[in-house]
Order: C-alpha cells, then sequence, then structure tokens
C-alpha cells in the first residue's frame, strides 16, 4: 500500500479523448470537446396532426417556463436538460414529441410530401418516422422497417400515440429490403453508426468511448446505402444520415456510391442553422468531389449533438 | 411473433364497423373515408390504417396504421390510440372528467359517473382540454372487485405519469 501511494497517480485520459482525432478538420477544436461534454437542453416538436401551433405553445409555455422556439425551425421547442416533458399529459396524449435537435433537420431534407411513397429503412426508435408522417398529413404509404426486432414496439408506441395511421410497420433487413414496384419516392436510411455524435446525452445512452468496430459498421452503412438507392425510382429522392463525426462513416460511404447511379445534391441549411461541408481528405483516402455537398454539424456551432446528412438522388 | 403482409387482409365488412361507431359513439362515417381496416384473419383485431397505405410485397408487416379495435363488434373494444387519434369525434358514450378525477382513473382508483347513453362497456374518456383514452363502465364488479369506471389505457403509457402531482393542464411547473 506504501509503495502505491508513492507510486504517481495514473495520469486520466482528457475528456472525450476519442474524439481527437477529429482535431484536423474542426474550426475550433477546444470549444467543439468543451461543448460535446456538456449536457444536452432537450427539444420537443408540436404534433400538428393532433393540436395547433399555438395551443401546443401555450401549454409548453406554462410547463416550462424557461422553453424556447428554435431559431431555425418552427413548431419546435428547447427545454433545459432537467425537464421532463416526457411526463406532461400533454406528451402522453400525443400533443408533443421529443427528439434531438441535431436530427430533426434530416426530414426536411428529405422533403416527404403527401401522397408519395417513402421508406425509413432503419426506423427506430421512429422519431423521423413520426416526423415524415406528420409531413405526409396521412395521405400516401410511408413504410417504417426496422431490422431489430426489440425496437419494433417502441416505435409502434411512439406511431400510435401520435395517432399515425398512413404508416407500416415492417420487421426486415435493411440489406436486403424487397423492392415496391415503381420504386419509392424517397428513402431515409438513417444508419446504425458509432453514434460519436450522441456525447451530449443526458438520459444514460451518452456515448462515450472510441469506436471498436468502425470498419464493419462502415460495411453495413455502405450496403444500407446501396441497397437504398436501388429502392427509390430514378430521379427519386434517399437521404444519408447518421449521428457520428467519423469520416469514414460519412464521406467515406458517400465516396463509395458510383457517380453514373446518383449525384450529391446541395443543401441549403435553414437561417440559423450553421453547419460545415462534406470534407475531401482523411488520412489517406481521398473523396469524390460532392461528397462536399454532405453537411456535418458540429456540437459548438449551433448547440446541439453531431450529426451528418446528404441527399443524393438516383440517375 | 412476426407474421407476413399476406397475413394482413382487407377487412371485408368495413361498412357495418363504421355504422357500429356510429351507432355506438356517435361517430359520423364520414371521419373515416381516408381509412381502410384491416385483420389477420383468425385474429380478433382490426386496423385501421390511410387507403393510401397498402403492404408491400414480400414484406414482413408488423402494424398496418394502428389497432383500432381489439375486438370487433359487437364487444368492440377501441384501443387508448385510436380515442386518441378519433375520440374527439365521439359524441355517444363520452365521459368528461375533471382532471384530478382522470388522473385517478388513470391510476386505477375506482371512478364513480353517472351513467349515460348505453350505460356500460367501453367509452371514451377525455378531460375538457385532453383526449385520455379507454375506459369501461361496469354495473356489477367485475372479477377483480372493480366496479365503476375502470381505466383500459395501457399500463405502460399510464408509468409515463408516475409522480406526475395532477392532471390539470398547465396547473404544474415541469
Amino acid at each position: 500500500m506504501a509503495e502505491d501511494a508513492q507510486r504517481p497517480a495514473e495520469a486520466s485520459p482528457p475528456p472525450l479523448a476519442h474524439l481527437h482525432r477529429y482535431r484536423d478538420i474542426v474550426d475550433d477544436f477546444d470549444a467543439f470537446i468543451e461543448v460535446a461534454d456538456q449536457p444536452l437542453e432537450r427539444v420537443i416538436w408540436a404534433n400538428t396532426a393532433r393540436t395547433t401551433l399555438e395551443a401546443a405553445a401555450e401549454v409548453i409555455a406554462r410547463r416550462c417556463p424557461e422553453a424556447k422556439p428554435l431559431s431555425w425551425r418552427p413548431g419546435a421547442w428547447r427545454l433545459p436538460a432537467e425537464a421532463r416533458p416526457g411526463k406532461w399529459p400533454e406528451y402522453l396524449m400525443g400533443w408533443l414529441h421529443g427528439q434531438e435537435e441535431a436530427a430533426l433537420w434530416a426530414v426536411d431534407v428529405l422533403d416527404p410530401q403527401p401522397g408519395e411513397r417513402v421508406l425509413d429503412l432503419c426506423a427506430a426508435p421512429g422519431n423521423k418516422t413520426a416526423q415524415i408522417a406528420l409531413a405526409m398529413q396521412g395521405q400516401g404509404l410511408l413504410v417504417a422497417n426496422e431490422r431489430r426486432y426489440g425496437r419494433l414496439s417502441a416505435m409502434r408506441r411512439t406511431l400510435d400515440r401520435l395517432g399515425f395511421t398512413a404508416v407500416v410497420v415492417s420487421h426486415s433487413d435493411g440489406l436486403s429490403f424487397p423492392e415496391l414496384p415503381g420504386g419509392y419516392d424517397r428513402v431515409l436510411v438513417d444508419v446504425p453508426c458509432s453514434c460519436e455524435g450522441t456525447s451530449r446525452k443526458v438520459d444514460g445512452r451518452r456515448h462515450q468511448g472510441a469506436s471498436t468496430h468502425r470498419e464493419w459498421i462502415a460495411g453495413v452503412q455502405r450496403g444500407l446505402l446501396r441497397r437504398a438507392l436501388k429502392l427509390v425510382r430514378p430521379g427519386g429522392v434517399v437521404v444519408y444520415a447518421t449521428c457520428t463525426y467519423a469520416p469514414e462513416e460519412n464521406e467515406g460511404v458517400l465516396d463509395g456510391i458510383d457517380p453514373s447511379q446518383a449525384t450529391i445534391e446541395a443543401v441549403r441549411p435553414p437561417a440559423g442553422l450553421i453547419t460545415a461541408p462534406g470534407i475531401l481528405d482523411w488520412g489517406r483516402d481521398h473523396y469524390r468531389p460532392d461528397v462536399r455537398n454532405g453537411l456535418r454539424m458540429w456540437p459548438h456551432h449551433n448547440d446541439t449533438g453531431g450529426f451528418f446528412v446528404a441527399r443524393l438522388r438516383r440517375l | 411473433m412476426s407474421l407476413d403482409s399476406a397475413v394482413f387482409e382487407p377487412y371485408p365488412d368495413a361498412e357495418s364497423v363504421w355504422s357500429w361507431f356510429e351507432q355506438r359513439y356517435g361517430i359520423d362515417p364520414e371521419v373515416f373515408a381516408g381509412q381502410r381496416l384491416w385483420h389477420r384473419p383468425g385474429a380478433p383485431a382490426l386496423w385501421i390504417a390511410g387507403r393510401g397505405c397498402l403492404p408491400p410485397p414480400g414484406l414482413r408487416v408488423e402494424a398496418m396504421g394502428m389497432m383500432a379495435l381489439r375486438d370487433p363488434p359487437p364487444r368492440g373494444k377501441p384501443t387508448s390510440s385510436f380515442l386518441l387519434a378519433f375520440g374527439h369525434y365521439a359524441t355517444r358514450n363520452v365521459y368528461t372528467l375533471s382532471p384530478e378525477v382522470a388522473l385517478d382513473f388513470l391510476e386505477d382508483r375506482p371512478v364513480s359517473v353517472a351513467p349515460i347513453d348505453d350505460g356500460h362497456g367501453y367509452c371514451v374518456v377525455r378531460t375538457d382540454d385532453l383526449m385520455v383514452g379507454c375506459g369501461r363502465l361496469t354495473r356489477e364488479a367485475d372479477e377483480e372487485g372493480r366496479k365503476g369506471l375502470i381505466c383500459e389505457v395501457p399500463r405502460s403509457w399510464r408509468e409515463s405519469l408516475a409522480g406526475w402531482p395532477g392532471l390539470q393542464s398547465g396547473a404544474r411547473g415541469r
């Protein structure tokens, strides 16, 4: 024991050491690490299929006076990290739904329309599915697929609570998902990923460790994106999304798409939302030029989690 | 258990179900003009899905829209999720509770109400502001000795309210 006491204390690793690999691709590394370690404020949005924006705003103001409307997106509010909107009666009754702010934008990029045929290939826990269903106004076909059976019930609870009926919930492997005659108009492929962008979550799912299976997961992501491009009709839109910073899981996956099969379109973020363009070089890898159209959300830019989104159009 | 999409089939007698909703709950069948009923032959539940919602071929379908009735008419037990979505169209067998009594209801405490309309069976429960879900009004004590308006809202939903001091809209802080 005495020897131990004399031994110099082992230096503990710096916070979020696994994110230090992004030092060269982020504009302000210190700000990035500092913000990525802070608890994330909660965001809820109004289910306008069940209530009005005005009524939702009134309820939120009364339940949580500190709530603030999002600057870049109407119908959504930021709440302090310690708020528990999931316990509000109005939440239980489907007026409101919680979702991470960084993830909200992916469905805006997908831009689903009433009457279309839309596929959410990796849909659980169903938050983006719910956004898509709301945008489609109960018209058309929305297929929400999830490979892992255990995650289906949470997704169904969300869709049931919010009251969407124009959704088919399916349980298939996204890599071999069956084609629809005529194809889907739009496909969201929000792939499983290393989740580095969720380091700020306060509900016990904070991701703090280094990814030990990046190569394997990038292979799955490539397979899912390729399948999505097979499932969408020519001229249709595929949105690829992750909640990680890793270029291997973002630009590297986009780079694996044959340019004759799909283009990566430029996407304009809404006023008030700061994004960074995709990078062209990472280590020894050099990516196709249009991966710059993929957009990364760093936590210190908008005080959110991390996210990456790209819109592809099948040729 | 997973079932193939072939197991979900259009319900052959949807019109009788829409009529039953009108008779029992006063819901105008026009409300369901954009919807279709589905079932798995041999299973009692009826599912409601938008008209454009057809099961894609070759897919393992777990849900078509939402489950509307756990049992078809005449027993006709509506799910709470169906009532949250369509209950505000109901004009019969609707019990409007005060927020405090609605919380008693959700916490499985017996609630006494004066019977209206059909006087017993499954009913719509709400407050002035909010739809609450499905209740069951009994004339006699049930097998668990409960009598009155009994909560049929899924327990997993109700647990979300654990610790909430009152159901009155906006009555308390966050």
